[in-house]
């Protein structure tokens, strides 16, 4: 049995579960907002082996039931139900712990998952990823990281004003081009916080969904800075069509998601004119609908065949 | 020179410290708190198609390279913007997010041989498991733990502690506790320096942030040992500790 754990109504759950039923593979899809209403009670026997039960609105499933786990999960208090509840109500431990143990034993079991929690918390650094990017092969754009206005100058001197600038977490932020003279005003405020600064690379955009051992690469053309906000920054928006990656290309790709743990990952690429790949960054928990419905490539349906360790999936690894 | 990050309450990086200063000559060891890196002169982490790099100038003129550095002790666990908290939360939040991942960056560049401890993804100071799971991994390993497992989080003070140090031991293990399996506790969670915790011979907890004072003249040997040993990475100015070249 596949678990599903998040918000259900989201996209990227709503169309795994629908390849789960076309592949009528038995699923169990759990609320996150249903925390009063879940428990897990987890067991360990001598050797190290971790057991137990989750508990879901009154039914009761063993854990070793449970061959795939896919985490979607929310930050407690933005849930509205956790939001409501005054701040000594046992609900609020409960919901907490609940989520504890669902890591522990996701971390710990040995069970095909998507994706490991201590996994994902690499996108909360993108310098910090890029150096795992570096190892498996990419190039990664020059990058600045400086809280020294004068460095900032100096960068941009370097790369001829071609430069942009956003964030060095995983704060979701709008990439935007540094000018070089609009921007002169704003310098002084990098002497309060570093700000993370980046050659800017010609080329165009594509993603790749690694799922498993699979690849499926999307491109993207677009003329904005940040394609996601491609609309608003240039009033045309991007357009998205399936894009094929060379096995070479495929086998990075693959190797990327592994050396940061990441069973199913978003990478985003860009192809330089002269054919030079850099990796900008992975996402850990890709919103891959917004690819999947521009180009109707099959993300969610091979999701599902990793998850269910369906023998399509073997199939297509194997190429049989 | 040997580099103790710390906070500004950690009592026992200033034994260190103090400890390792005495045996060495003047301005081989530094000790430097979060709130000096916050508030450092000049900040600056580049990556090229190269190398890796960082520069940090702190108010008092030191200067912080990879290069320059022959040991690093890292008892960072997360950086507090505390200066951001009152004007906006927000930013204030911002803020602490961009920092913490601009030092993660900067730890996991240093060499990782010289490195006590490195960082994980999720917590500066390396991994943060909860009690439930260090004693999972612990029972993995070998060891004897409690019987009411997952235990609460709030463990009680435990009567042993023995730091796993590069594979050695210091401190008195417990009766009936295998040495390997202390090694092998430390070895799959790739903290060089780790604290093992053990009520009577059952092993209940581990922290990358050991009281260091409890292993005294030990733990200073082998420190400043491990500054000569198998280090000399092509930086010739990194090769020795001035104490024990």
């Amino acid at each position: 049995m596949v678990l599903i754990w998040g918000i259900p109504s989201e996209s990227p759950i709503q169309r795994l579960l629908d390849e789960l039923d076309t592949l009528e593979q038995p699923y169990l899809a759990v609320s996150q907002r249903h925390f009063a209403d879940t428990d897990i009670q987890l067991t360990v026997d001598s050797s190290g082996t971790l057991g137990g039960t989750l508990t879901y609105q009154q039914q009761t499933y063993p854990l070793d039931s449970i061959t795939g786990l896919y985490l979607r999960l929310t930050d407690d208090e933005t849930l509205p139900e956790f939001k409501q509840l005054s701040p000594d109500d046992p609900l609020r431990s409960h919901a907490r712990q609940l989520v504890q143990h669902l890591t522990l034993w996701a971390d710990w079991s040995g069970v095909r998952i998507v994706n490991r929690m201590a996994a994902m918390a690499s996108n909360n650094s993108k310098p910090y990823q890029a150096q795992f990017i570096r190892q498996c092969g990419f190039r990664t754009p020059d990058t600045l990281i400086t809280n020294e206005p004068a460095d900032v100058i100096a960068f941009c001197r370097q790369h001829d004003d071609r430069v942009i600038y956003k964030s060095i977490s995983g704060v979701r932020s709008i990439v935007q081009t540094w000018q070089a003279n609009g921007d002169a005003d704003k310098l002084a405020l990098v002497r309060h916080c570093p700000v993370q600064f980046q050659q800017q690379v010609d080329g165009f955009d594509v993603r790749v969904h690694v799922i498993g051992e699979l690849c499926l690469a999307t491109r993207i053309t677009a003329h904005a800075t940040d394609y996601r906000y491609a609309l608003q920054q240039t009033g045309e928006s991007a357009t998205l069509t399936p894009y094929e990656l060379d096995d070479e290309l495929a086998s990075r790709c693959v190797d990327l998601s592994r050396a940061l743990d990441l069973a199913f990952s978003g990478i985003d690429l860009r192809i330089a004119p002269d054919g030079t790949v850099y990796c900008f960054e992975v996402n850990p928990c890709p919103a891959y609908t917004y690819y999947e419905s521009h180009t109707n490539q099959p993300i969610a349906a091979r999701l599902a065949e990793y998850l269910s360790g369906h023998d399509n999936y073997y199939r297509r690894v194997w190429q049989l | 020179m040997i580099l103790i990050l710390c906070h500004l309450h950690d009592a026992d990086a200033v034994w260190l410290y103090q400890r390792l200063k005495r045996a060495s000559p003047p301005d081989s060891v530094a000790i430097v708190s979060v709130d000096e890196l916050l508030y450092a002169r000049t900040i600056r982490h580049t990556l090229t198609i190269d190398s890796v790099d960082f520069y940090i100038q702190l108010q008092n003129g030191l200067t912080l390279t990879n290069d320059t550095l022959s040991l690093v002790i890292n008892r960072l666990y997360y950086v507090d913007p505390v200066a951001w908290k009152q004007p906006n939360q927000v930013q204030y939040q911002y803020v602490s997010q961009e920092l913490n991942a601009l030092y993660l960056s900067i730890l996991h560049s240093l060499d990782k041989t010289r490195l006590y401890n490195p960082p994980s993804a999720s917590w500066l100071a390396g991994r943060n498991l909860s009690p439930a799971e260090w004693q999972l991994l612990g029972l993995r390993s070998g060891l004897a733990i409690p019987p009411d497992w997952p235990p609460v989080d709030t463990q009680p003070p435990p009567d042993t502690r023995v730091l796993v140090i590069d594979g050695r031991l210091l401190g008195e293990l417990p009766d009936g506790v295998s040495p390997d399996a202390c090694r092998q506790v430390a070895q799959q969670v790739g903290m060089p320096l780790l604290e093992l915790h053990f009520t009577g011979s059952r092993f209940i907890n581990a922290t990358p942030l050991p009281m260091l004072h409890q292993y005294g003249d030990a733990l200073i040997d082998h420190l400043l040992t491990a500054t000569t040993h198998g280090t000399d990475l092509g930086h010739t100015e990194r090769i020795a500790h001035p104490a024990a070249a």
